[in-house]
């Protein structure tokens, strides 16, 4: 037989009755939280940010709302800057830091705007591919196509023509895309954004092989802190929806890093960093 | 003697265990090469190597000090190393492992080889600007927070050494220490030695037998290799018992103790004792010997604490007549690394560039490291400072939003007046 004493019971009561309210203040912060994941997703950041508020008070231990709240403000603020000094010497900068907040948050509508902007005020190849890949997005190839091809020759890139090539396809112009597969040259080492949009290009026209092997390269020059980002973004894009259920791409997104990164952001000491032996050269810059 | 060298040896080999494993201290904090090493990057850049901190400075004083009056008792008293590898050795012996005794041409030979391991570390090192050897240092795999930052290479190593000290006496700190080659230097000018009475050694040569350092003893009237430990290791050992004498009189100092029947009798020592240089007839006991050291050690750590110099400084502009200073605590600031990214989110030139920031010292380390930023008042303010190290912040180069990698202890970024 067990017998509690009534201190022990009132003891026993109040752990279940700690153990419950943190559980429920838990599923609280998490239901805030969700509630601020949907407003974001519907482009409305200042209720996102007055969930995300709720969520971070409820649970002052986890990073994630921490971090998630503390960038819809930064966010937040961007917005209220660009409205309030249109024209201020910053105003490229902001945008392109707002414009890349809305991207990766899935606020394609709301990069829209300021995509042509940037675009408009000066039409470079990186402005071009933005807006372009904002266009593809909202399913707006012909617009994606038009935004490229105003590029005259001499400011094309290979980023800007194999992001063409995959508006092409996306169109239907199979042929015209493989012409400019064709023309597209990625020698050497090259910039992991220029790859990936060689790779989508190849997978886009149906050529498998160099798609994954482009792929696999720009994983491997992708680095550490930003793979896993790129490789959900590549299961998720359209244009290698018709390798998905291959093996030859499942392999490619088993792909390593081979980019030495500085653990200055993520480690603790010089021991295991990467750079060791380049810290001071690095420092010095 | 050896009693007490031992509890001196376990008192300390405890202290740093207790620091490191059940306090969490830094040790490289207080490694003496430490200092050593920095003493290039310190002098150029005026910042300290990885997570080490001015405090090695203020430790390799403190034991450059001890080696000018004691000699090399650092090694013989204090050092982990030394006394785990001693220690080994000793077990060895009890469980009759097969031991090895070098013969002592060899020994000379390998004993050159710090010489030569002190100037390739520090050769590396200071050019690389970072402690590229750690991953390979016994001492930094055996006395740390064994984790993410020991290399496989650091276990082998130490595997070695621990495998070498059951048959042999002090195999790294005889052949391979880089401290000990920096000791050796200034040990040569100890002011205090074993001294030799010549006039009543018998020459059995238990004294040389006895050494761990391997030094002829029995053939000198007065030790002055730089590779002495202090160990008394010798004293211990003499069999001969001489009437130790009063304190020196008038008598002319004439090289040895031979007019000891002049002296009065105050009782029976061995005919070797430590003590200073220009006066040979006086005895030092080893608890002169031992407190000299504490003090010197001691010392060094004291001063540490009330001269506190910061380990990382970095400086933009130039100051106003008007400045204000901030001191934070700052989460994951462990090195010098973390110290220039640190610097990096004051000295930005982007869009949250902070206008007013002017001077930075931080003292890198574990757990909650101090920062104090010196700024403009007219330009900025605490909250500005405080928003810029704990915001996500946006990398232009790749235009991509990251976390900050930083926390300020007790500041809470809901308490930012809210924006709408």
């Amino acid at each position: 037989m067990i017998s509690l004493s009534s201190r022990g019971l009132a003891v026993l009561m109040a752990m279940l009755w700690l153990s419950a309210a943190s559980v429920w203040a838990g599923s609280d912060a998490g239901t805030a939280f969700s509630e601020g994941e949907k407003l974001l997703a519907g482009g409305d950041l200042r209720a996102a940010l007055k969930q995300y508020v709720a969520a971070v008070k409820l649970d002052r231990t986890n990073q994630e709302y921490l971090q998630q709240y503390m960038l819809v403000r930064r966010a937040v603020a961007l917005q209220d800057t660009l409205a309030r000094e249109p024209n201020s010497p910053q105003w490229e900068q902001t945008a392109v830091a707002l414009r890349s907040f809305y991207s990766a948050a899935g606020l394609h509508a709301q990069a829209l705007p300021l995509d042509r902007k940037l675009f408009e005020r000066s039409k470079t190849p990186d402005n071009a591919i933005q807006l372009a890949e904002t266009h593809l997005s909202l399913d707006q190839s012909d617009e994606a196509v038009a935004v490229l091809s105003s590029l005259n020759a001499a400011q094309g890139t290979s980023a800007s023509q194999a992001l063409r090539a995959v508006a092409l396809a996306r169109q239907g112009q199979v042929d015209a895309a493989r012409q400019i597969a064709s023309q597209v040259r990625v020698s050497g080492p090259s910039d992991p954004g220029t790859l990936y949009m060689v790779a989508r290009m190849y997978a886009a026209v149906g050529d498998v092989e160099p798609a994954m092997a482009t792929l696999t390269r720009c994983f491997e020059a992708v680095p550490p802190s930003r793979l896993d980002l790129l490789k959900s973004h590549a299961r998720q894009c359209p244009d290698f929806s018709s390798v998905a259920s291959r093996a030859s791409f499942t392999a490619a997104l088993r792909t390593e890093s081979k980019v030495s990164e500085s653990k200055c952001s993520g480690g603790s000491s010089c021991s295991s960093c990467p750079m060791r032996g380049n810290c001071a050269r690095s420092a010095s810059k | 003697m050896r009693r007490n060298r031992r509890v001196v040896q376990g008192c300390f080999l405890a202290l740093v265990l207790v620091g490191v494993f059940g306090l969490h201290a830094n040790c490289e904090r207080w490694c003496p090469f430490g200092g050593v090493e920095s003493l290039y990057t310190y002098w150029t850049e005026g910042n300290m190597l990885c997570s080490l901190g001015v405090s090695n400075f203020f430790i390799l004083g403190g034991v450059l000090a001890a080696t000018l009056l004691v000699r090399r008792a650092f090694c013989g008293y204090m050092c982990p190393l030394g006394t785990i590898s001693e220690w080994l050795f000793r077990v060895g012996q009890r469980w009759q492992v097969p031991q090895v005794r070098v013969p002592v041409l060899w020994d000379r030979a390998l004993s050159m080889l710090k010489y030569g391991v002190l100037v390739v570390v520090l050769v590396l090192t200071w050019r690389a600007g970072e402690l590229i050897f750690r991953g390979f240092d016994p001492c930094y795999a055996l006395i740390s927070r064994h984790g993410e930052d020991i290399t496989w290479w650091a276990y082998v190593v130490s595997a070695l050494l621990i495998v070498a000290s059951l048959v042999l006496l002090l195999p790294f700190c005889r052949w391979l220490c880089p401290l000990a080659a920096v000791l050796n230097l200034f040990s040569r000018f100890g002011l205090s030695g074993v001294q030799r009475d010549a006039e009543h050694c018998s020459e059995c040569g238990k004294c040389a037998r006895r050494c761990p350092m391997r030094i002829p003893v029995d053939r000198v009237q007065q030790v002055t290799a730089a590779r002495c430990i202090a160990c008394l290791e010798c004293v211990a050992a003499c069999p001969v018992p001489v009437a130790r004498q009063s304190p020196p009189a008038a008598d002319p100092v004439d090289g040895c103790l031979a007019s000891a029947p002049r002296l009065a009798v105050a009782g029976v020592a061995p005919a070797l004792h430590w003590g200073p240089v220009v006066a040979r007839r006086q005895r030092w006991p080893q608890w002169l010997v031992i407190a000299i050291l504490l003090c010197c050690t001691m010392g060094a750590v004291t001063t540490s604490y009330l001269v506190p110099v910061p380990s990382f400084v970095k400086r933009r502009g130039e100051a106003p007549p008007h400045t204000e200073t901030v001191t934070l605590q700052i989460g994951d600031l462990t090195c010098r690394g973390r110290a220039n990214l640190f610097g990096y989110f004051l000295d930005r030139d982007d869009l949250f560039a902070i206008p007013g920031y002017l001077h930075v010292a931080a003292w890198p380390g574990p757990g909650w490291a101090d920062v104090q930023i010196t700024f403009d008042p007219t330009q900025t303010d605490r909250e500005a400072l405080k928003h810029a190290i704990t915001e996500p912040y946006f990398e232009t180069e790749d235009n991509y939003w990251r976390p900050s990698p930083f926390q300020i202890q007790g500041y809470d970024p809901l308490e930012i007046p809210d924006l709408d």
